[in-house]
């Protein structure tokens, strides 16, 4: 059913769908949402047979849910940002004991200095621990993905973590269509557990793994998101056959064909890079947008296939690697290892700065015409940063960049970009 | 110059004694540690140094939660000697069901 709805309300809806059996999590700007959403419906009765544990730390909710879902219990958790690392051991633990947990990830970048706002730090910073990482790109997108990251974690036994941009999708209202229960009851079946801490039939579960067996536990944990790659596409359609749309699946390709620069990005602001290539396309330019939606597993192949042809390829990621560069076009570049395609890095939108369509427009102009260095740092401020770094070659410096800047230049009032 | 020497006569002490466990007294006389009915969730196999107080606490602990709870226990161990000395791969010493948890979360996982 169609209906005009907050993103955290929605997703909230969606996972209520899917008949978890535990929820726990500990609130952080910008889940808070979602996890009161899921209180509210199980409180309201909406959800049946499931119980809201408050825990006293996000290390507690991911610890609780490790329990609960090794106990055999379909379990639902969120977070963001901090919350994401202060759990960061329970999240390498959870992939390591291959447990199907589904967690949502409202991506907040992450301190220092403390910013509530949107980039995809977060997630990034936990990419290598095992799990599943899926990007939503719109309101229905991040409901949708809720709904197949159960049935993706159970049946390969995966955890799997389902990305929305804050505040961009978790607190904004679109029109989403929501599902019935008939419809998810017949797409997610119950939760069958194969291994699990029964006393009737007592299982070890974590022992310690030496040298001897190490390497190959982790090879088979590879193997398995390998696998995940040919799973991903395979829920996608049986989620079609029965909600009767696209969602998910490893990327989403958008006037590909024939196009000579492909942006390739993640999360919601594909939506403005779609109406930019659409402006574009009217002027006659060859341009699309892959917006990638399985971060991991890496579709290396499906990528390099699906960018055979473009002679440009624009990577626009909200993430960055200090001291290294862009984390996305790392990976793109890879995916393009020995084709001669130039690749472009632009970070931006870091911290929630506003990535918007005349900026992108100009940006392209400017790649176009062959003007722009590598990595570009969008809407970046270059008098600010340059009178920073001159400073900083008069002077020893020393402490937070930020309180830094302000010293030298004063406040600056907010810029409008 | 001194008197001691690196000799000493063993003494055992444990004939005839109270000891928990102890099965060299009659029947009548033994703890319920000593009977044959034990739980021993975590069995003899473990890589504890002789005489580890920690695996002779857990087991003591443990198995007097599984005469509580009649058989109807998890356990949940934070990363430590006994979960380290009890789950060598591919081997354990665990006759109950069990899961590591990590560092100071325990309870949080048990929950």
């Amino acid at each position: 059913m169609l209906e005009q709805i907050e993103g955290s309300q929605a997703a909230a809806k969606a996972i209520a769908l899917c008949r978890p059996e535990v929820i726990c999590a500990y609130p952080i700007t910008p889940q808070t949402h979602i996890v009161e959403g899921c209180a509210e419906l199980i409180r309201v009765g909406a959800i049946q047979n499931c119980e809201f544990i408050n825990v006293e730390s996000e290390f507690a909710a991911l610890s609780v849910a490790i329990g609960s879902s090794a106990a055999g219990a379909r379990t639902y958790t969120a977070t963001a940002s901090q919350g994401l690392l202060f759990m960061a051991e329970a999240v390498y633990k959870a992939a390591g004991l291959g447990l199907p947990i589904v967690m949502t990830i409202g991506n907040r970048s992450i301190g220092a200095p403390i910013n509530i706002w949107n980039d995809h730090s977060d997630s990034m910073a936990l990419r290598d621990a095992g799990w599943i990482q899926l990007h939503a790109e719109t309101n229905q997108e991040a409901a949708d993905l809720h709904i197949q990251a159960f049935k993706l974690a159970e049946r390969l036994s995966v955890p799997v973590m389902v990305c929305m941009d804050g505040f961009i999708l978790t607190h904004a209202y679109e029109r989403v269509s929501i599902p019935n229960q008939a419809q998810v009851d017949a797409f997610l079946p119950s939760y069958q557990p194969r291994q699990v801490l029964d006393p009737a039939d007592p299982y070890t579960i974590g022992a310690m793994v030496g040298p001897e067996a190490f390497m190959e536990v982790r090879y088979l944990a590879h193997d398995k998101l390998l696998q995940a790659l040919s799973v991903i596409p395979e829920i996608q359609q049986e989620f079609k056959e029965i909600f009767g749309r696209e969602s998910g699946g490893l990327f989403h390709s958008y006037r590909v064909e024939n196009a000579e620069t492909v942006v390739v990005t993640m999360g919601s602001v594909a939506g403005t890079v779609k109406d930019l290539v659409d402006e574009l396309r009217e002027d006659g330019a060859k341009v699309g947008v892959i917006t990638l939606c399985s971060y991991r597993p890496f579709p290396l192949d499906g990528l390099r296939y699906a960018l055979q042809g473009a002679s440009k390829v624009i990577v626009l990621e909200k993430s960055l690697a200090l001291g290294f560069g862009g984390v996305l076009a790392s990976d793109v570049r890879m995916a393009l290892q020995g084709v001669d395609t130039h690749v472009h890095t632009v970070i931006a939108g870091l911290g929630g700065r506003p990535i918007t369509r005349k900026s992108l427009a100009r940006l392209f102009a400017r790649v176009e015409r062959g003007e722009v260095k590598d990595p570009h740092f969008l809407d970046l401020d270059i008098d600010i940063v340059r009178r920073e770094i001159d400073n900083q070659r008069s002077q020893i410096t020393a402490g937070p960049i930020a309180e830094n800047i302000l010293r030298e230049i004063g406040p600056c009032g907010p810029k409008a970009v | 110059m001194s008197d001691m020497t690196a000799e000493q006569k063993v003494k055992f002490y444990q004939k005839g004694t109270f000891t928990a466990g102890n099965r060299l007294v009659d029947q009548a006389r033994r703890s319920v540690q000593a009977s044959m009915e034990r739980s021993n969730a975590i069995t003899s196999g473990h890589r504890a140094c002789q005489g580890c107080g920690e695996a002779l606490g857990a087991r003591y602990a443990l198995d007097a939660a599984m005469r509580a709870t009649e058989g109807r226990l998890i356990a949940v161990n934070a990363t430590g000697c006994l979960e380290v000395f009890t789950t060598p791969y591919p081997e354990t010493s665990w006759q109950v069901p069990w899961i590591h948890s990590l560092f100071g979360n325990a309870a949080a996982v048990a929950s």
